[in-house]
């Protein structure tokens, strides 16, 4: 399964802890500064994917204030899915240092 | 000022009814998931929407709106079958791969399947005009032949659409021989016989015998036109032998006719239903026990049968009185009505005064006609969810030699 960036997010939300539908949308929202508000119908279309990948499980539930609350949390094909993305962009980010060179180093500056 | 116990502040009134209200929005628009989807998730998806509308809030905006049908949409697309799949099980009836049965439950509970199927099955059969000895566009097919196809397709949705939903449950859903039977699933398993109560069943035979004879009698003192066959020897250069001319003519003395055959129709029925009347009398306190039955009403989808058999039977009337076509169907089908209203009419008066709660109308037809006491029924086959746990090497068995046969058995 290829892994979107929205897809890199949420399986990034999940790597800290088990979340619920809203926690994993106000975690995505954290980890990308603000950029990434995912809508429910988004985030529902990629658990049901990554789940169908064997990426993420529920975990449980629970309901609070009258709402259903689902857990879901990384498998462990997850957790090596979101390290290999996580390297694949560390790379990334290295190779665009070295091919934009000084200009980096100024915007940074 | 803290809400007192008991009584709920304006302001938490006032979220609830916009919770309510949002609620009921977001339901509308994920309606664009799989019945199966919302069932097993859709608290779960209208919860955190809920959430992310904030407190207050009465509507979704349109693009959260536009969100919940297009991840509905993709939902649907995703799990719906490759299309040489569908096509398969469309047009051909194929059994569907497992991986697709939810997808193939969700269709057959779909509201639309009976008419899914038979134009799934059926599509050549409209292609006919097309292919009739004169070339023909869209717009020079008869105005009779698409009121027939309509009536036909209509039909689907109310004659016997469970039967044919229940043997699509057991072909496409159920999981085949050899298969590991997975706890909750639903899998094949005898079920209680399903039955219409005598009394509900023969007062809607009665309702529709009647209409019809009723309507039969008025089509032939009233119907202009009659087809008649003439039989005529052949004329010289065609060779020996007889053939014969149909022609549409004037009813006059044929009305004679056609109301004496009603009349007759009418008189041997009323001799059937005093032999109905013994029958039951004697049969009718011998019954059996039935202790793989259920009875019920005749169901909604059995009215609306009811109801389209009488209104297909008052349009031919109407077309036979008005010229449009000659006297013939209706007096057939009146024929067979007055044959059977008096037996019907009696069996429903008998039942309602015999302390008959546990009949059911297949019982009745089974004294009326055979003169014996009704058969137990079996069981039939139907789906229920796999009770666990399921202990480790079960599979799914083959059907036993006593089993019903259902296009679910391999």
């Amino acid at each position: 399964m290829r892994i979107t960036e929205q897809g890199y997010l949420v399986l990034l939300s999940l790597a800290e802890q088990p979340r619920h539908g809203y926690g994993i949308v106000g975690a995505v929202l954290e980890l990308s500064d603000g950029a990434t508000k995912l809508g429910a119908g988004t985030l529902y279309g990629l658990l049901d994917r990554m789940g169908d990948a064997g990426l993420v499980e529920a975990s449980g539930e629970e309901v609070v204030d009258g709402r259903l609350r689902r857990y879901y949390r990384l498998t462990a094909e997850g957790s090596a899915a979101v390290v290999m993305e996580t390297a694949r962009l560390r790379a990334l980010t290295h190779r665009a240092r070295t091919v934009l060179g000084t200009r980096v180093a100024f915007a940074g500056s | 000022m803290m809400p007192t116990a008991g009584a709920e502040s304006p302001a938490g009134t006032a979220d609830t009814l916009a919770e309510a209200q949002i609620v009921e929005s977001i339901e509308f628009w994920i309606c664009t998931y799989p019945r199966r989807w919302r069932q097993a998730r859709g608290q779960e998806l209208v919860d955190v929407v809920v959430d992310l509308a904030g407190p207050g809030a009465q509507r979704l905006d349109p693009r959260a709106a536009f969100d919940l049908v297009r991840g509905g949409w993709a939902t649907r697309w995703r799990e719906h079958p490759l299309p040489h799949t569908w096509l398969l099980y469309r047009t051909f009836n194929r059994r569907i791969p497992a991986a697709y049965r939810s997808w193939a439950l969700d269709d057959i509970d779909g509201f639309w399947y009976p008419i899914r199927r038979f134009l799934g099955g059926a599509w050549p059969v409209f292609l006919i005009p097309l292919f009739m000895s004169q070339p023909r566009g869209f717009g020079e097919i008869p105005l009779m032949a698409f009121v027939t196809y309509a009536l036909v397709v209509v039909s689907t949705m109310v004659i016997r659409p469970e039967w044919y939903r229940s043997q699509a449950r057991l072909k496409h859903v159920a999981p085949r021989f050899g298969e590991v039977p997975v706890e909750g699933a639903l899998v094949a398993w005898d079920v209680p016989r399903e039955r219409v109560t005598a009394r509900s069943g023969l007062t809607w035979a009665v309702l529709v015998l009647g209409t019809s004879s009723a309507a039969s009698f008025v089509a032939a003192l009233l119907a202009p036109k009659v087809l008649l066959t003439i039989f005529k020897a052949n004329t010289a250069d065609m060779g020996p032998g007889f053939g014969w001319d149909s022609v549409v003519a004037p009813m006059g003395g044929h009305r004679v006719v056609a109301v004496a055959m009603l009349l007759v129709a009418l008189g041997v029925g009323a001799l059937g239903a005093v032999a109905v009347h013994r029958r039951l009398g004697r049969l009718i306190g011998q019954r059996l026990d039935q202790p793989y039955r259920v009875l019920r009403p005749v169901t909604a989808s059995g009215t609306a049968g009811v109801l389209f058999s009488a209104m297909v039977m008052v349009g031919l009337i109407w077309l036979e009185v008005s010229g449009q076509i000659v006297l013939g169907l209706s007096v057939v089908l009146g024929t067979v009505a007055l044959l059977l209203l008096p037996g019907a009419l009696v069996s429903l008066l008998v039942t309602r005064r015999a302390d008959a709660d546990d009949l059911a109308g297949r019982d009745v037809w089974w004294i009326d006609t055979h003169g014996r006491v009704p058969r137990v029924d079996p069981p039939a086959r139907g789906l229920r969810p796999q009770l666990g746990p399921v202990p480790e090497g079960v599979l799914v068995q083959a059907p036993g030699p006593t089993d019903p046969p259902h296009p679910a058995t391999p």
